[in-house]
């Protein structure tokens, strides 16, 4: 059976400019893949042709880095509408944003910055997380971030906080295990522990990156391989999550395509090794 | 509890400036000192950003300083004009004009015409697709509707003037340019053209007439009009020989008879 109705690959990679010349040439072997949404708020052009040619050949993802959902002066009405832009344009399997803030005023920081884990904060989230998934016709998935600091006047951890979400509005939860890992470090809190605070059936995707280590903090900059104690945190999050679809993020430092593509079969052989 | 907009609008601040830490760092858990060096690492990273965005569409600008300059020239944009996208792609329009005002790059006069070479380039990337002239329907147009024709330019096309040689400087810093690499800043200025063939940007010189005939079509001139433009500024322009260029090179895309 399994051979007339083969399992269809759950690890997928993120697809970069680097690697536009063997998507464009060749169909790699990787389950799926996923972009950045503002390296294709275009009209046209190159990037788009190449989205458009690995949308017919692949799932694909959009997994935007700068919509700043958490920031209190209002929702980026603008970015927004190119985000739907690009979505009727590709219809791609899943959406993703961040959950954090980014700009402030006319100011955006183009990073992601943590949120206070509060009521208000989680109220503000509800409205904004309905808000995108109204405007584009659709559920999203918003992920958690790494972050260096925690404010005073949180309340709860980041991932009760995401659940709580997803509960109230229906949004799935993009996991980032290395941002988990990273967070876990950074702010003296067991991620294995943490785990537990995630209902299984919410969490749709799964990222796995590399990340840096300063004398201050460990910083996720999607430079490196998955290090070792992250590959036993995807693990025992698969263990409790089931078979969760799975991304290599790797934005700096760009390697060979099949360094990256070794990673993804790393990560299918784990997801392979997890009970249906 | 400060509410999240207060926190929010004083964390800003401290990204803009580290001189308004003192007023974020109590919003933060923990060790004072420990919160101020944490502000910091998210500043680096914002500013590491920006000077990323910024050096991947300047690229010539940025071998013509040097990294280190380069970096420098991106902080102090970047304070005079911060982004205002959460889409980095869009960050930098403003350099070539900031450029006079930086101190540092006084004497390197040229370096706004080439920055504003660069942003053309980066617009083109992204301008919207169009597909190529017709010549079938050529044949259909009536040599008395010739001075009549209305010229669509495709929408990564952009021209611009400069008093230096702006091709040349394009030129020696292509990756798979091969040649002598000197560029003589006095050998005068020149007219150049941004097209996107297919999907690869690239940059050519204009002659004098050329630039005249396409500057009068961007105006709104017609063929006519345009030509004499052309005639005018280049006794020599090949209107024939230009056109057959400029379509096979994806730049004038439609003819149509004026209404």
């Amino acid at each position: 059976m399994s051979e007339l109705f083969p399992t269809p690959p759950l690890a997928g990679i993120g697809l970069r400019a680097a690697h536009y010349p063997s998507f464009l040439e060749g169909r790699p072997d990787v389950g799926w893949l996923e972009v950045h949404s503002e390296n294709y708020f275009g009209s046209g052009g190159y990037d788009l042709h190449v989205l458009e040619h690995v949308r017919r050949e692949y799932p694909l993802s959009l997994h935007g880095v700068g919509l700043s959902l958490g920031s209190a002066d209002g929702l980026r009405e603008h970015h927004l509408a190119k985000l739907k832009q690009l979505v009727e344009r590709v219809d791609p399997l899943l959406v993703s944003e961040h959950l954090c803030w980014g700009a402030w005023g006319r100011h955006h920081f183009n990073d992601l910055l943590p949120l206070p884990y509060t009521e208000e904060a989680l109220s503000l989230m509800v409205e904004r997380v309905e808000q995108v998934q109204t405007a584009l016709g659709r559920p999203i998935l918003i992920e958690n971030v790494s972050s260096y600091l925690q404010y005073r006047d949180s309340a709860m951890p980041e991932l009760e906080f995401a659940a709580e979400v997803a509960r109230r509005c229906g949004c799935g939860i993009l996991l980032d295990i290395n941002n988990l890992y990273v967070n876990g470090v950074n702010h003296g809190f067991d991620p294995h522990a943490a785990l537990a605070a995630l209902p299984a059936r919410c969490v749709k995707e799964i990222h796995l990156a590399g990340h840096a280590r300063t004398e201050l903090c460990l910083i996720d900059d999607h430079g490196s391989h998955v290090a070792d104690p992250v590959w036993s945190l995807y693990e025992a999050a698969l263990a409790r999550l089931g078979r969760v679809r799975t991304l290599i993020e790797w934005d700096t430092r760009i390697p060979e395509l099949d360094m990256l593509l070794g990673e993804a079969r790393k990560a299918e052989t784990l997801l392979d090794a997890v009970h249906a | 509890m400060p509410e999240l907009a207060t926190l929010q609008a004083l964390f800003s601040a401290a990204m803009a400036d580290r001189a308004h830490d003192k007023h974020a760092v109590p919003l933060i858990a923990g060790d004072a000192e420990l919160a101020r060096r944490r502000l910091a690492v998210y500043r680096a990273n914002i500013a590491a950003n920006a000077v990323g965005a910024l050096a991947a569409i300047y690229l010539i600008v940025r071998k013509l300083v040097g990294d280190e300059f380069f970096a420098g020239l991106a902080h102090a944009y970047c304070a005079a004009h911060p982004s205002a996208s959460g889409d980095l792609n869009e960050l930098g329009g403003h350099l070539a004009d900031f450029l006079p005002a930086f101190a540092p790059a006084r004497e390197l006069p040229y370096l706004a015409d080439v920055a504003r070479m660069e942003w053309l380039v980066h617009k083109a990337h992204y301008a919207v697709d169009h597909a190529s002239l017709d010549v079938g329907r050529l044949a259909s147009i009536r040599e008395g509707d010739y001075p009549r024709l209305e010229l669509t330019l495709h929408p990564a096309v952009a021209t611009l003037a400069s008093a230096y040689p702006l091709f040349r400087i394009w030129e020696v810093h292509q990756d798979d340019y091969r040649g002598e690499m000197t560029v003589d800043l006095a050998s005068g200025g020149e007219a150049i053209i941004v097209y996107r063939p297919r999907y690869r940007v690239t940059v050519a010189s204009l002659s004098r007439g050329e630039a005249a005939f396409l500057g009068a079509v961007t105006q709104g001139d017609l063929l006519g009009t345009a030509l004499e433009r052309a005639l005018a500024a280049d006794a020599g322009f090949d209107l024939g020989a230009s056109l057959q260029n400029w379509s096979a090179a994806n730049i004038v895309v439609a003819l149509d008879v004026a209404a």
